[in-house]
């Protein structure tokens, strides 16, 4: 396996995890019908509403229903019946006696498609289209779904971003919105710490009246126990791209960074799932997993909002480059794990300050160049995405610092829309590897 | 007359500097206490200058989705404004992002800057974090400038800038009257000189023309409305627009750079950091508190009636976050109440001025 990411999907792992992903409405309209009440929103602190009986946290977008989505429940029942890996190695292996890239161009156009359909209901709704995709996308999503949603967490994002917090005002139209006021700051400021405590006792309460029962110290402290758990199993993925080699390419990061949004609703199933993943990248790290750069293959680092046209991991293959997406990694390699002794409340007030912004954008920048040094990347992406505030402003400084600090390429790539100006991407990222060899 | 400000200003801030005072700029909302500033010793200028091709200059550090204002402010830095060139340090913060936008790139331009951590709700605990925040100024300050802020010197400052609101807020009265002596474009000249000139030199000059507005016949005619949203930088021609080209008479707002500034004085605790907090913390109007249902809309429908206002401008500047994204929502809200709106969305670019005009006269002959 080298540059190769569809061989990324033979692996059992990102297979379960991908089709619990894609599965999404199923999932929803299955708990819905079991009586769970669903809180819409982005973790943390959202994972807490595991620790409440019967509610369940959702990332809106993954209510998303795909064109593909009528044959996703048999894709589901052939997975479980052990058979759509051998079918998808097969794949693979006679590549060429299918049409050229019709898994990976598949893939890309109907999630561009979906993620289009959602931004025009967004428009229909009048909603404020001067803004980024990832909003544009969710409030679409909230439209399609609303009637699914009981409650919607929102307010960490809103401190690095005035239009986040805003766009959790208009949702609050819909449906009741817990905004969770978290200012930037770290420990030694005790005000800070109050506020969190605080909201996180307001969090817990909410919850509690959502699920009719007690949220217990001994149910938070298995939620952090098992948060614990999956942050170490990201933590030993980034430790092999920091040794050199990639054991997960671009399509599969992006879901593993699409499933710890929300613990795709099940923490259990998403533990197991990226112990799993880990227990067999160890195997194959032992048969010796490929190092890119003794390949000369570059790895190009994707910088900026958390956003990405999906052309471009296809684009980077085929110009026989890798993109690494690794900010989940690092934030997991930087922040120390949940205290799971003594008071819960305290533990997770400590360590949300611990993942709190310090300072603003430059915690980002030192976030990205720190990545780029420690996998000693040959370039960085930044994704430039239209109408975000907060990270997209930030390319003259990152560019900066990278050309003094670094001494690597950096190419800032626009992004208003999936599937937008196709060609002129796949032309840009062409002459910038191209350029890099 | 907008230049008489600025070189004013300069000339004002060039003898402070002389005299070893320290320039502390505010980009500029509200709320940032000028009374800590001066209370630690210190010249507070609020640096409200918009335009054109300062905004274009921006274009060089920021995005062209980041706000006209925070693109303009970079501008007139790298342009070395005289004005901008004598500010010592910046009071920055969390506002919104076209502040956070501007401060990450003050480094390159030498300017060293204190952020203010601001939160977007209300309650005990972030107004305690607020009062923790100006302590951390405070103590930045009193460090920079040497000197310590003692309950002295606190009243001092608090009770010269109430003796300033208040001027301001009589004088801002007379636009209830029909044909009225003043406008909203007296009204912001008078804010903007406040921002730069401070209570010493402007005390007077409201207490001279409140004098003569005494004597002054009715004045000005026109349809009235009411102005909300993005403040209005000095250097802007949108009042011109609507009250000299299409004929409005605004006769209230909600705005930083106008109402905002003095509609509330900073009450008489024996804390004043408590005192601070409940007017630029609890009583701010700034859209980018949440949710604005608790202060802000209620305000303005309160000042519409209370002035007699027939509509409202919508003015926001495009990717003002505080302001733009819920214009579909303030509209709803506003028609319910028989409140006629007109959404301006703009930039600091004259190209679309002509329509903006076009579009602004029909909305005021709809509503005559």
């Amino acid at each position: 396996m080298i540059n190769h990411q569809i061989e990324d999907f033979s692996s059992q792992s990102i297979l379960d995890l991908g089709i619990k992903y894609l599965c999404g409405p199923i999932q929803i309209a299955k708990a819905r019908k079991n009586g769970k009440k669903i809180v819409a929103g982005f973790l943390p602190p959202m994972e807490l509403a595991f620790a409440a009986r019967d509610v369940l946290p959702l990332f809106l977008p993954r209510l998303t229903e795909f064109p593909f989505s009528q044959y996703i429940g048999i894709i589901r029942i052939i997975n479980q019946l052990h058979l759509l890996k051998p079918l998808l190695s097969y794949y693979i292996r006679n590549q060429e006696h299918f049409s050229i890239g019709y898994f990976e161009s598949f893939n890309q156009n109907e999630f561009s498609k979906i993620f289009t359909s959602l931004i025009q209901l967004a428009e229909k709704a009048e909603f404020y289209m001067d803004t980024c995709v990832q909003t544009r996308i969710c409030y679409g999503a909230l439209i399609k779904n609303f009637h699914l949603i009981d409650l919607i967490v929102g307010g960490l994002e809103g401190d690095y971003c005035l239009h986040f917090a805003k766009f959790y005002e208009r949702m609050a139209n819909f449906k009741p919105v817990f905004y969770f006021e978290k200012p930037y700051g770290d420990q030694t400021n005790s005000a800070l710490y109050e506020i969190v405590r605080e909201e996180l006792h307001r969090y817990i309460a909410t919850l509690e009246d959502l699920s009719g029962s007690t949220i217990t110290e001994k149910r938070l402290r298995k939620v952090a126990k098992i948060n614990n758990e999956l942050r170490g199993y990201i933590r030993e993925l980034y430790n092999y791209y920091i040794s050199g080699y990639v054991p997960v390419h671009t399509a599969a990061l992006l879901l593993i960074h699409g499933c710890y949004v929300d613990f795709l609703s099940d923490i259990q199933f998403l533990r197991n799932k990226m112990r799993n993943l880990v227990h067999e990248i160890r195997r194959k790290y032992r048969k010796g997993l490929p190092n890119y750069r003794k390949e000369g293959i570059c790895r190009v680092i994707i910088a900026g909002s958390p956003g990405m046209d999906p052309i471009l991991p296809s684009t980077f293959e085929q110009n026989n480059a890798v993109l690494l997406y690794l900010d989940l990694f690092e934030s997991c390699l930087r922040n120390p794990t949940i205290k799971t002794s003594g008071k819960m409340i305290e533990n997770y007030a400590n360590y949300l300050l611990d993942l709190n912004i310090k300072e603003g954008i430059s915690d980002l920048i030192d976030l990205w160049i720190g990545i780029a040094k420690k996998t000693k990347a040959d370039a960085i992406l930044f994704s430039s995405v239209w109408g975000c505030r907060f990270t997209t402003p930030a390319y003259r400084k990152l560019k900066d610092r990278v050309i003094s600090e670094l001494g690597i390429p950096i190419m800032s790539l626009d992004f208003y829309s999936p599937g937008d100006n196709i060609g002129q991407v796949q032309t840009r990222i062409g002459a910038f590897i191209e350029m890099l060899k | 007359m907008q230049f008489t400000i600025i070189d004013e200003a300069i000339h004002n801030i060039r003898v402070y500097r002389e005299k070893g005072f320290k320039i502390v700029g505010i980009v500029p909302h509200g709320m940032v206490p000028e009374e800590l500033i001066v209370a630690a010793g210190a010249i507070p200028i609020r640096i409200a200058l918009g335009g054109r091709d300062e905004q274009e200059r921006g274009d060089k550090y920021l995005s062209s989705t980041t706000c006209p204002f925070g693109r303009a402010t970079l501008g007139f830095f790298e342009e070395e404004h005289p004005l901008y060139t004598l500010i010592d340090v910046l009071i920055v913060g969390t506002f919104c992002n076209g502040v956070q936008n501007v401060a990450n790139y003050l480094d390159y331009f030498q300017k060293a800057s204190v952020p203010l951590i601001l939160p977007h709700d209300r309650s005990n605990s972030s107004f305690n974090f607020y009062i923790y925040e100006l302590k951390k100024i405070q103590a930045y300050l009193e460090n920079f400038t040497g000197n310590r802020c003692t309950p002295r010197t606190f009243t001092e400052a608090i009770q010269e800038y109430n003796h300033l609101r208040l001027l301001l807020r009589e004088i801002n009265d007379y636009r209830k009257n029909n044909n009225p002596p003043i406008r909203g474009q007296t009204i912001h000249q008078l804010v903007w000189q406040a921002f730069l000139l401070g209570p010493k030199i402007m005390i007077p000059r409201c207490e001279k023309l409140l004098q003569q507005l005494r004597d002054t016949p009715k004045l000005y005619s026109g349809t009235r409305i009411f102005l909300t949203g993005s403040g209005i930088t000095l250097g802007d021609s949108i009042l011109e627009v609507i009250e000299d080209k299409a004929s409005g008479l605004i006769v209230a707002d909600d705005l930083w750079s106008s109402m905002e500034y003095f509609l509330e004085d900073v009450p008489n605790f024996t804390d004043p950091f408590i005192a601070l907090a409940d007017k630029y913390f609890r009583k701010t109007l700034c859209g980018r508190m949440i949710p604005e249902s608790e202060l802000r809309i209620p305000k303005i429908i309160e000042l519409y009636h209370a002035f007699r206002a027939k509509g409202i401008l919508n003015h926001t500047l495009k990717y003002c976050d505080s302001y733009a994204g819920l214009k579909p929502e303030f509209r709803k809200l506003m028609n319910r109440q028989n409140i006629p709106v007109l959404e301006l969305d703009r930039d600091y670019a004259e190209a679309n001025i002509g329509q903006l005009q076009t579009r602004i006269e029909a909305f005021l002959e709809m509503i005559g």
